[in-house]
């Protein structure tokens, strides 16, 4: 069955019990206890109400199930759509906190995600699949961007500051990931001929193309 | 003597928090070579730079780099100790890789 198809029926089931359910107790106080005075007032949703006898009870049942089947239907839209979708804006900053001015870096952005969504650890194959909350704190992120710097913040401190959409599993930060550029990039290479690498070939691996270019 | 056994506690702590808290660098180079009339250096590009370590088994490659017009090449995260470069297979070059996050490595002169 589709996923989607099976996370409505089970809303529609959810929602059936709840108004149904709460039926039972009202149901027995009627019929064991039918000149019992039971009576609730207060407000609900904004609205005031006052009740007796056995609606009164179905009432107070319907209001206790209320936070359970919110908590249930988070678990049922997390069957739909098991993925989380992040949106956040990147900025690139000099070494002295101002705007970088090359923009063009942020399309070689490379972002990783660690645990990584596939690793290989020997004959194992593990799979981490997201849209667990749980794991949030043990969740890295890696913004990348090769010869420019990059930046590791943990999903859990990233939440912290973000709007979360329980239903569609949908995270929104609120501020921007900073990538500060790296020294290497800002300080150029400067080449001292004197002091130049000198081969030796009786250490290291073995030499594979002793005759190549 | 309490006060001396904690002051000898509290360096033998401070000294491996120092010793123990290890950057990994980020290196960068340049593969020249050397024009064989003027005697200039020139940068190579696409000279093929493999960094090997030595662990138990033997030397293991751990980075390879495809040195760009400029010659540079570059490798990240690369944890302290004694690495071996190969340049195009044929040259090995044995380099230190200190407790710092960036490191420049002395250019390599390629002499054919």
């Amino acid at each position: 069955m589709d996923k989607q198809v099976m996370a409505v029926m089970l809303s529609f089931a959810l929602y059936l019990l709840y108004v149904l359910l709460p039926m039972i107790p009202s149901i027995v106080i009627y019929r064991m206890f039918p000149d019992t005075k039971v009576s609730a007032t207060g407000i609900l949703s904004n609205l005031n109400f006052k009740t007796t006898g056995a609606f009164a009870a179905y009432v107070i049942t319907v209001s206790l199930g209320f936070f359970l089947v919110q908590n249930t239907h988070h678990l049922i839209a997390q069957i739909s759509n098991p993925v989380w979708t992040l949106k956040t804006k990147v900025e690139l900053l000099d070494n002295d906190g101002s705007p970088y001015s090359n923009k063009n870096l942020l399309e070689t952005l490379v972002v990783s995600i660690d645990p990584k969504l596939q690793r290989i650890n020997g004959d194992e194959v593990i799979l981490s699949l997201p849209g667990c909350k749980k794991n949030w704190e043990t969740t890295q992120l890696r913004f990348d961007i090769p010869r420019f710097g990059y930046k590791i913040v943990s999903l859990g401190d990233l939440v912290q500051n973000a709007n979360i959409d329980n239903y569609e599993l949908f995270l929104k930060l609120n501020s921007p990931i900073s990538i500060t550029v790296d020294q290497q990039v800002t300080n150029s290479y400067s080449a001292n001929y004197a002091n130049a690498l000198t081969p030796d070939n009786t250490i290291g691996p073995e030499i594979i193309n002793p005759g190549g270019n | 003597m309490l006060s001396k056994k904690c002051i000898t506690l509290f360096i033998i702590i401070c000294i491996v928090a120092i010793t123990s808290s290890s950057y990994a660098a980020n290196l960068r180079g340049r593969v020249d070579g050397l024009n064989q009339y003027t005697g200039d250096p020139y940068p190579i590009g696409n000279a093929v730079v493999d960094l090997y370590f030595q662990g138990p088994y033997g030397w293991k490659p751990i980075a390879k780099y495809i040195t760009g017009f400029n010659g540079m090449y570059f490798f990240q995260n690369i944890i302290p100790g004694a690495y071996v470069l190969q340049i195009n297979g044929r040259q090995n070059y044995p380099v230190t890789v200190y407790n710092q996050p960036f490191q420049d490595l002395p250019p390599i002169l390629i002499q054919y």
